[in-house]
């Protein structure tokens, strides 16, 4: 009987030792919302989460902004399938074929974005310089996100609660768009916000591949523009953005590269001329999270199989470009190589590479062009290049030629902005004819792309095209200046983004944007 | 330290003496009567049924070792009897006797115990129960399904042979484990709902975890009120193995040995040189036709790989002067079907790299030695297995080693002690690629591509996927390796000897899993100079599982009529987890693949999980008289997965009626056709959190967003981000299951039914709801849902004959499915619909403005009333055949999913970007809403990827020792999107070899096709294939020519087996030996046109897509058993 009861025990025990409370287990290899904002290191950390989760969407920011207008649309020279990347250029775009879904993801990294300005104003943990700086990126991050749902969708739906796992209300997600008025509000009021967060501080307080002052000036110059452009500002808001953008010269060394190939080498990172950009590492990020190779660089099939040469007659597979193993799904326009840029600019060679034939006259023959603004870099032991530039979200030529922008709204004189940046473009071939307002004449007729100085709006939109290739600007300043129907295959009433079909399924209160319902 | 043992020891005596005192009595009374009597020597015969003798039947005096075996003529001399003993005679296959011993010689007859409804069931925690007694649904799967065939899972050999399990190859690849799923599964998700797999009271994660041979049997409980002992976990049903263990008796000696050859099975044939530059070369053509409105320049033909021109990788060339002499090399010369008058020679290399993919005869061998014993006091087994595969595909196999042990002892007369020790051992020799890469992309290889260098080595070709696999297989290595442990103690001690019984188990599983890669430097024949990285990585897996459970049993018939089993019971359940994950590069040479050598190291991340599991449970069975039977069973779980409510109680209860025990039956005439009648009916609860994580309710911050996307560093920082919604108010999922069945048994259960009708509701299913995108969270896990399961069960078991020498037996199941979605999470959307597409409920009306007002619903996703697994496509209805077919029917027809436009409207559309003529060869796609538009309404559900009828029969024949088993399944109604096929037919790669399909396609020649003109990347032409799905790997939207009923009909197993005569095996000390020959996966008999037709439930990228899947081989073996 003994036995019986040393047994009983031994269940008893067993028992006892497997109390209720063994069940609440800690986890050990990640951290709960219990534990989570107790620390600035969690604030920290956090920052970078929304950096890292920013960046992620960087493709996203390229496509919004660019490949509608009229760069792309030729088939590609290696013989890609372009698997459905030529309903960009061909503007065919549609519900069913959105190109992008779900707000491009974009609302992913608002949440976020959300949380962190809840707690950070809530919290105690953080010193007063911490918080400033995490309110100011938040906020920052937040209304560029905006800007860009705002002038791709228009309505869109504003959301500035973090999503709460305690209080969701899954009865009541539904949620209406708010009017494209009231998201511009919004957007300026982030703005409003991050710049009295960082007060005067221009400093790049982490570097400058995380949000900064400078970068909400820089914003703020694009959302006046925007907003006095396209939605009944008018001078105030050009006001406005020009102050914004002069205030840009107040960070801390940021100024013009003298050589444009370097602002994009790979070697020159985090040069002067960036405000702000994306990272991108081994082992953690391609640029644009690989797409940029796979849909702007040629196959290495065709760069090493000999029949390929480059301007000097020399077969591309003795160069490095041998290296560049792609695909080209956005295939540049052919005739773009030759339209684009006038004889000496440097811009030409540091953003297009022109591939060649031989006939059987041994003469070379042009090919087609493909995009050669970021390089990448071999990495020891590859075979094949790796995509590792940083990619410019800010830079200072962007500023200055905004600010011109401003001025030219204002009607004031851009001479000094333009020629500063055409300057640097042309370098030593630098001269007065191709000094504002003198670039006009022969290079300009049939030509599709840009056109002469007479039109101080189509100057700027020129030195842009050509400043900013592959940069994910040319859609948004072309529809800013109203000019889609002279540079792209969109009609007028469809120049925002559809809403993929799953979108409107989860939130059936949304509209389909006006050009895309039935 | 002496002192201590002999205390110990001291404690251990006293404990012993003291709880044998109880039974002393009990004893001394019964020693005393054998003194009484004398001992004489039992002569007798043993005969079963038929009146034939049987040969090697043991013979034993009840509770000693004293026995025998039956001699040739079925005969036995057994010595030291006494009058009064009871004789115990047992065979295998035939119930076991017991007789009393009177002094006179014996004449047993022993009877058979193959019928269906005289099996003992186990029923889970030591239980078991006589078909009889049982009111559940429980299938005992019959073992010749383990015998013959070689398993490198067992898993494999449940394919059809259990009611209401529906078991499929997910891959050809040896070792994989198939995906079962229980009465079609009770999850929405369609994953996390694989049985729970429990062996010898051990949770398993598979059957990956056991050695076929060594099963004694398996079982599968299905309905709640038999799962319901095993509550939380059971939702989807439980698979009960046991191994084999020794009995009482002499030992035995088994060793058993298979050699077989396996047969690839390789799907479509593909095209030689010349078809393949002929159809891609038209292809292109007339694709650059159809564009050339708006793109003047069209598709670069001589820029593609393989049929171009221009790329000295291939071996195509046109004529010229220069390079004519080929033709005397071997090359050959042909018409180019682009440029009108061209020429073009090539060289025809098609098929020389199936030779280097595949196997054509692999081979499988396999060796089991099992030794097992035992006496009144103990019983020991031990087994050594080795299994060998190799897959069809080169470098790809199986091979395990396993190793058992088990014993029991009787300590004291009411002590048994029980331990179990196993170790399996296996690795899973894999290929760099996948599956699909490998059917797919590395068969598609263009044939004007040498795939050996003219030295003779393989050639690497264009990437890992895209060149000589003989080639990447010797640069890439992959090494992985899986070792599981298990150990167990155990005890049972009699309190009331019979009657009360306590059980006390203790059992370790540790998990060991170990992956490393290596990437020798590797040059591309598209690179110009080599690779050499050299990156590794290494992964480890291990979790430590260990389970604690007391159970206390009464069992007792009172006044001989009131039977009674009670047992009560708890487990305490713990999983720990921990997984490394490296990564390094820059090795300075090819010899070393081990991560010390390497000179950079990308990553390393250690990662631990842990969850635990506490619970009570209780059974109670009774019954009265066998007449009237009922159970109940209860669990109580508490997981530390869930937080506020984490407690479940998880009942079930079960009534059965034999009828045929009923005085009043037994004096009816029908009595003696119908031997056995049992009606019952049960309803219980399961439960199930398989799908969540350890500590996703907790809301949890890092960086891993969702299982395939974890944020990267950003500039060598790690990011938080607030990844998982706080959710502690989830609950369990819990399925309500309400069954009727029907035991039958005719003419003394020489046939007999098993019938079964379930209807399972899951409630509070744990779906996730998609949530609206600017909640920045795609989804969030709720209980909003429920999910009803329905369907019909069947089990047939037949003695057809049953004379002297011929035997023919027969068994058949079939099981019905059907689901029905009843409740989904609140979203406001009609049904509550998740996902899913708007089309068109019936034609159109055209408003008197011109525009049209249409009638939709939405089909497909995920909606109230709803079916799981529905397929949405756009229907052809035929091809167009000719110009006047076209002017005829979409003259002004716009197709605005393929941007295509009818003959009509020419003037309206041509030359427009992006925008395509409607021509002879294009499909007719059927107008469901009549508005003269083909626009993404126009879709319909055209099938499911589910079955809705599973099952399987087989039959053995035997004659005197030769016997002839065969083994069928089935599976009807589902249906599998032949992306394959698609793919290759609709060029969606653009250079790559095409299917022979490809000449049915139609062309002026073959106006009456039904499969749409051959185009360069159809989703850069008509959409003809592809439509809205855009060539992804997808399962909806595309066209439904390509989808195709998957019903099959396959036959696993035909053995023919020899059993040596008795008197031929007996000088060698041989108790039993039989050879035989089997084979295994012979065929399908099937309509499906791909590589395999069983429902791609599993599918690497997506449910019911079949894109390229390792089919499973055919297989011969050879087989030898003997016993000693």
């Amino acid at each position: 009987m003994k036995k019986f009861f040393s047994n009983i025990l031994f269940g008893a025990a067993l028992f006892a030792v497997a109390a209720c409370d063994s069940l609440d287990l800690q986890p050990e290899s990640e951290i709960t919302d219990a534990n989570y904002w107790q620390t600035t290191d969690h604030f920290s950390a956090f920052n970078v989460g929304i950096h890292s989760y920013f960046r992620n969407y960087s493709y996203n920011y390229f496509l919004l902004g660019e490949p509608r207008a009229d760069i792309y649309g030729d088939t590609p020279f290696g013989g890609e399938a372009t698997q459905g990347m030529e309903r960009f250029p061909y503007n065919t775009i549609s519900e069913v074929q959105p190109g992008i879904s779900n707000y491009a993801g974009l609302y992913n990294v608002i949440n976020q974005c959300n949380l962190m300005i809840s707690k950070t104003t809530d919290t105690s943990v953080l010193s007063d310089t911490d918080r400033k700086y995490f309110l100011g990126a938040a906020y920052g991050i937040r209304a560029y996100l905006y800007f860009h749902l705002l002038r791709s969708w228009g309505d869109a739906i504003v959301y500035l609660d973090y999503t709460n796992g305690a209080t969701l209300d899954l009865s009541k997600l539904n949620r209406k768009q708010d009017a494209a008025a009231e998201v511009m509000v919004q957007i300026k009021k982030d703005i409003q916000a991050s710049e009295e967060a960082f007060g005067t501080s221009y400093a790049f307080t982490k570097g400058k591949y995380y949000w900064s002052l400078g970068a909400t000036k820089m914003l703020k110059g694009e959302v006046y523009l925007w907003s006095g452009k396209q939605m009944n500002g008018g001078s105030s808001d050009y006001q406005t953005a020009k102050a914004a953008l002069q205030e840009v010269k107040n960070c801390p060394n940021v100024a013009l590269l003298p050589d444009f190939a370097n602002v994009f080498s790979f070697n020159n990172k985090l040069n002067n001329e960036i405000i702000f950009a994306f990272v991108s590492n081994e082992n953690e990020f391609d640029l644009w999270n690989g797409s940029y190779r796979g849909n702007l660089l040629p196959q290495q099939a065709y760069m090493n199989n000999g029949s390929y040469y480059d301007e000097t007659g020399t077969n591309i597979k003795e160069t490095k470009d041998s290296q560049i193993n792609g695909l080209t799904r956005l295939a540049i326009k052919k005739d773009l190589y030759f339209k684009l840029y006038r004889e000496g600019d440097s811009r030409k060679a540091a953003s297009l590479k022109a591939v060649y034939n031989k006939n059987a006259a041994g003469e070379l023959v042009y090919v087609a062009p493909f995009a050669y603004k970021f390089q990448g870099t071999m990495l020891t032991g590859g075979s094949t290049r790796s995509m590792l530039d940083d990619y410019p979200i800010y830079r200072y030529s962007d500023c200055l030629l905004l600010l011109a922008e401003a001025k030219a709204f204002l009607n004031e004189d851009i001479t000094a902005e333009i020629n500063e940046v055409r300057k640097r473009a042309y370098g030593s071939n630098y001269s007065e004819t191709v000094a504002y307002p003198n670039d006009k004449g022969d290079f300009y007729t049939d030509n599709k792309f840009v056109s002469g100085d007479e039109d101080p709006s189509e100057a700027i939109l020129k030195e842009r095209f050509r400043e900013f290739l592959f940069e994910g600007r040319r859609w948004y300043d072309i529809r800013l200046f109203g000019l889609t129907s002279k540079y792209s295959t969109a009609s007028v009433d469809k120049l925002l983004w559809p809403i993929d079909q799953s979108t409107l399924t989860n939130n059936n209160l949304l509209e389909q944007t006006p050009g895309y319902k039935d | 330290m002496v002192k201590q043992v002999k205390s110990v020891c001291t404690l251990l005596l006293a404990l012993a003496m003291s709880s044998s005192a109880v039974y002393a009595a009990d004893e001394s009374k019964s020693a005393h009567a054998q003194i009484m009597q004398q001992s004489g020597t039992c002569k007798g015969v043993v005969v079963d049924a038929t009146g034939e003798t049987v040969i090697g039947a043991s013979v034993v005096v009840k509770g000693t070792t004293n026995g025998t075996i039956t001699g040739l003529d079925g005969d036995f001399i057994l010595a030291g009897v006494k009058k009064g003993d009871v004789i115990q005679i047992s065979f295998v296959g035939y119930e076991t006797q017991e007789v009393v011993w009177n002094g006179t010689s014996l004449k047993i007859v022993l009877h058979d115990n193959a019928q269906a409804l005289e099996e003992v069931v186990v029923i889970g925690y030591g239980g078991s129960q006589k078909r009889a007694a049982l009111t559940t649904a429980i299938s005992k799967v019959d073992n010749s399904v383990l015998k013959n065939s070689a398993f490198s899972n067992a898993g494999q050999a449940l394919q059809g042979s259990v009611t209401g399990l529906r078991v499929i190859n997910t891959s050809g690849q040896p070792g994989t484990t198939p995906n079962m799923v229980l009465r079609g599964g009770a999850t929405i998700t369609g994953s996390n709902n694989n049985a729970l797999v429990i062996v010898d009271g051990i949770v398993r994660n598979s059957m990956a975890d056991v050695n076929p041979q060594d099963i004694e049997s398996i079982q599968v409980l299905k309905d709640a009120a038999s799962t319901a002992i095993y509550g939380a976990r059971a939702n989807g049903g439980v698979i009960l193995i046991e191994t084999k263990s020794g009995k009482e008796g002499k030992a035995t000696v088994t060793y058993n040995f298979k050699y077989g050859k396996n047969f690839s099975r390789k799907g479509y044939d593909f095209l030689n040189a010349r078809d393949y530059i002929y159809y891609n070369r038209l292809g292109m053509r007339r694709t650059n036709e159809a564009v050339s409105a708006y793109n003047s320049n069209g598709y670069s033909v001589d820029g593609q790989m393989g049929y171009g021109i221009g790329n000295t990788n291939f071996d195509i060339r046109y004529l010229t002067d220069e390079t004519s002499h080929l033709q005397n090399e071997g090359w050959s010369l042909m018409d180019d079907p682009y440029h009108d008058g061209k020429k073009i020679l090539y060289k025809d290399h098609s098929g020389i790299l199936d030779d280097a993919v595949f196997n054509n005869s692999a081979a499988t061998q396999e060796h089991y030695l099992n030794i097992a014993g035992g006496n009144d006091k103990g019983t020991f087994a031990a087994s050594f297995g080795y299994y060998d595969e190799d897959g069809q595909v080169k470098s790809t196999g199986f091979r395990r080693f396993s190793g058992n042990l088990a014993g029991s002892y009787r300590v004291l007369p009411v002590l048994l002690v029980k331990a179990s020790a196993n170790y399996i051992w296996s690795t899973t020799p894999e290929i760099y690629s996948s599956n699909y890469n490998l059917f797919y992309r590395t068969r598609s290889q263009r044939p004007t591509w040498n795939p050996y260098r003219e030295d003779g080595s393989p050639a690497a070709g264009f990437g890992s996927a895209d060149g000589n696999p003989q080639y990447w297989i010797s640069k890439l290595q992959r090494d992985n390796s899986t070792a599981r442990y298990t150990f167990s103690t155990g005890f049972a001690l009699d309190i009331i000897k019979k009657q009360l019984v306590l059980n006390g188990n203790v059992s370790l599983l540790n998990y060991q899993y170990q992956k490393e890669t290596f990437n020798k430097a590797y040059q591309q024949q598209n690179q110009g100079s080599p690779n050499t990285t050299r990156s590794s990585s290494v992964e480890i897996d291990k979790y430590n599982q260990l389970q604690m459970n007391t159970t206390l049993n009464y069992t007792n018939l009172f006044n001989g009529v009131h039977d009674v089993n009670v047992m009560l019971g708890g487990e305490y359940y713990t999983y720990d987890r921990f997984t490394l994950k490296g990564n390094a590069h820059g090795a300075p040479t090819d010899d070393i693949a081990t991560m010390n050598v390497a000179s950079e190291y990308d990553g390393i991340s250690t990662v631990k999980t842990a969850y635990r599991i506490l619970s009570a449970f209780g059974r109670a069975e009774y019954n009265y008289k066998m007449r009237y039977l009922l159970a109940l069973t209860g669990r109580y779980d508490g997981i530390s997965r869930l937080k506020d409510n984490r407690w479940g109680f998880f009942p079930g209860v079960s009534l059965g009626w034999n009828v045929t025990e009923e005085d009043f039956w037994k004096e009816m005439k029908v009595a003696d056709v119908i031997t056995t009648l049992k009606p019952r009916v049960s309803y219980g609860t399961n439960g199930n959190v398989n799908s969540l994580g350890d500590y996703t309710v907790y809301g949890t911050y890092g960086a891993q967003i969702n299982k395939d996307f974890k944020l990267p560093k950003y500039n060598n920082a790690t990011p938080f981000v607030n990844t998982g919604l706080l959710n502690t108010g989830l609950r369990w999922e819990k399925s309500k299951t309400f069954e009727v069945g029907l035991d039958i048994g005719l003419l003394h259960n020489k046939l007999s039914f098993i019938l079964d009708y379930y209807n399972r509701e899951t409630q509070d299913l744990l779906t996730s709801l998609d949530l609206p995108g600017y909640t920045g969270f795609s989804s969030v896990t709720t209980n909003m849902g429920n999910l009803r399961n329905s369907g019909f069960e069947a089990e047939i078991r037949a003695n057809l004959i049953k004379t002297k020498d011929f035997t023919w037996d027969m068994t058949a199941n079939v099981t019905t499915v059907s689901n029905k979605i009843l409740k989904l999470p609140k979203n406001s959307n009609a049904n509550n619909r998740v996902g899913g597409y708007e089309v068109a409920a019936g034609q159109a009306v055209k408003n008197p403005d011109g525009t049209w007002k249409y009638n939709t619903k939405w089909v497909g996703g995920r909606q109230e009333g709803g079916k799981l697994g529905e397929i949405v496509a756009y229907q052809q209805k035929r091809i167009y055949r000719d110009w006047d077919d076209v002017k005829a029917n979409a003259n002004m027809l716009y197709d605005d999913v393929g941007k295509l436009y009818g003959p009509g409207l020419a003037d309206e559309y041509k030359g427009k970007a992006g925008y395509k003529p409607i021509e002879p060869g294009d499909v007719y796609w059927e107008d469901m809403d009549g508005d003269g538009k083909i626009t993404s309404y126009d879709r319909k559900v055209i099938g499911n990827i589910f079955p809705n009828l599973t099952g399987g029969f087989s039959t053995t024949f035997g004659y005197k020792g030769l016997s002839l088993y065969a083994r069928f399944d089935y599976a009807l109604g589902h249906t599998l999107y032949n992306d394959l096929l698609a793919r290759s037919l609709g060029q969606y790669q653009g250079t790559f070899n095409l299917i022979s399909e490809v000449k049915n396609t139609w062309s002026e020649a073959n106006p009456d096709a039904d499969l749409p003109k051959f185009y360069y990347a159809d989703q850069l032409a008509k959409y003809n294939i592809t439509r809205s799905n855009n060539a992804n790997l997808t399962l909806d939207n595309n066209s439904s020519r390509f989808y195709e009923k998957g019903d099959y009909l396959a036959c696993r197993e035909i053995t023919l087996s020899y059993n040596l005569p008795k008197n031929l095996i007996k000088g060698a000390f041989i108790r039993d030996a039989s050879v035989y020959v089997t084979g295994q996966n012979l065929f399908y008999i099937t309509g499906y046109s791909g590589i395999s037709p069983e429902p791609a439930v599993a599918g690497t990228n997506a449910a019911g897509v079949d894109d390229g899947r390792y089919p499973t081989p055919r297989t011969l073996l050879f087989g030898l058993s003997v016993t000693f």
